[in-house]
């Protein structure tokens, strides 16, 4: 009986993110759609409605709402538009540029935790008050941090200069 | 073998300067820029007016930022018991949720109805605003109500509250026996009347009136309220 063999997954080296890049492609898709919620909310005047809980309206009607005029909401808007396109670059393209893309996507997620950081901290002891989406926020663009970080190890590991694929079983 | 695969994957073999490994520098440098594009931002909020939560402004007898998109108008007497509690309650809870924010300001007027003392106490703290010490005074003459035109505000304890405080003793003195603001609070309180205020404490949150001494969860409403709408027309400051 011939065994049928089977190709292993390609090393990620220099390539594909995978489910990886897929990954990020949807959490930077909520994320989008969180800032663009909040986005609408602060032009509109609309308060942020709460599920339950928080002080969504406290935190938008704080003076940190907007950073020389511009809705931190749209800063958000723009980061995960930002992550979004290169993920999908990462996903689709993976070998064009490889290195750089994952570079530039881990810098951005890296900015936009520190960021979310700094906004948490603010909303727990400066304004008193925690927002929901807020933190949805910083959780969704902490987790395209690690996945970014993982991205760009194997995006620029040694390993296509090595041989690409690892052949058959 | 691996020539194969690739062609069978489509894959064109890597150049060597596609395949070169980014440095440390690279790493170094992303973490960097991002670290300063958080920092830009960080400084940015932070230089906004009134951002920082430790320094309330003062202007008179302005509290906060003088740009701040909800202005509250205080209408009190130092000698009413509403309005202490109003001050020593949801007015401090005011303060610390919405004018260290730079979301609000408060803005103090004296309505001295309730009698003599009434008049001398603010009076007393017109001469505190003088040495730039009104809100330090406001708070002390609340802390130290006792009772109605019953000596707790007479002039002599109002110079000793001034001396508790440290402030210019004989410039106040001489402030206060010349009855300098006299005039002032007189003045004060007909404007008031005017606006239909006839019982302390009246707010004015961006002009919408509240008689009493509401709860701070209903301020808090109303102030985010007249900020989003201030946004909106877009009066509020970045």
């Amino acid at each position: 009986m011939s065994r049928r063999r089977r190709p292993t997954r390609a090393p990620a080296g220099g390539g594909a993110p995978g489910w990886r890049g897929r990954a990020m492609i949807v959490l930077a898709g909520l994320g989008a759609a969180i800032s663009g919620y909040l986005t609408v909310a602060h032009y509109s005047g609309a308060l942020a409605l709460c599920a339950g809980a928080g002080g969504c309206e406290t935190v938008q009607a704080s003076r940190f709402a907007a950073v020389a005029g511009v809705p931190v909401a749209l800063l958000g808007l723009a980061l995960y538009l930002l992550l979004l396109g290169l993920s999908a670059w990462r996903t689709w393209a993976p070998r064009t540029a490889a290195a750089p893309v994952a570079l530039t996507l881990f810098g951005l997620a890296l900015a936009g935790t520190l960021y979310s950081g700094y906004l948490t901290y603010l909303e727990l002891y400066v304004i008193g008050a925690l927002c929901p989406w807020c933190l949805g926020s910083a959780a969704l663009v902490t987790a395209i941090l690690g996945l970014a970080a993982w991205d760009v190890v194997d995006a620029t590991s040694d390993a296509p200069a090595r041989g690409l694929c690892r052949a058959y079983d | 073998m691996t020539r194969s695969i690739q062609q069978k994957h489509g894959r064109r073999p890597h150049s060597r300067a596609a395949e070169r490994r980014p440095s440390r520098r690279w790493w170094l440098a992303v973490v960097v820029a991002a670290l300063a594009v958080v920092g830009g931002l960080v400084l940015l909020g932070q230089a906004q007016p009134g951002a920082t939560a430790a320094a309330v402004a003062t202007a008179g007898k302005v509290k906060g930022d003088p740009a701040a998109p909800v202005t509250i108008a205080v209408w009190a007497d130092f000698q009413c018991p509403a309005c202490r509690l109003f001050a020593l309650g949801p007015g401090r809870q005011v303060e610390e949720r919405y004018v260290k924010d730079g979301t609000a300001k408060l803005v103090w007027h004296n309505l001295a109805f309730l009698g003599q003392e009434s008049v001398w106490a603010a009076e007393a703290a017109d001469c505190a605003d003088a040495q730039g010490r009104f809100w330090d005074y406001h708070d002390k003459l609340y802390a130290e109500q006792t009772g109605e035109n019953r000596g707790a505000f007479g002039k002599d304890n109002l110079k000793r509250f001034a001396a508790d405080l440290g402030l210019d003793q004989a410039a106040f003195n001489a402030c206060l026996d010349s009855d300098r603001y006299a005039g002032q609070v007189k003045a004060e309180r007909d404007a008031g009347r005017q606006q239909g205020v006839s019982a302390t404490p009246t707010l004015f949150i961006n002009g919408q009136k509240i008689q009493g001494a509401p709860p701070f969860e209903q301020l808090a409403q109303l102030i985010t309220a007249q900020a989003a709408a201030a946004r909106t027309r877009g009066e509020a400051r970045p």
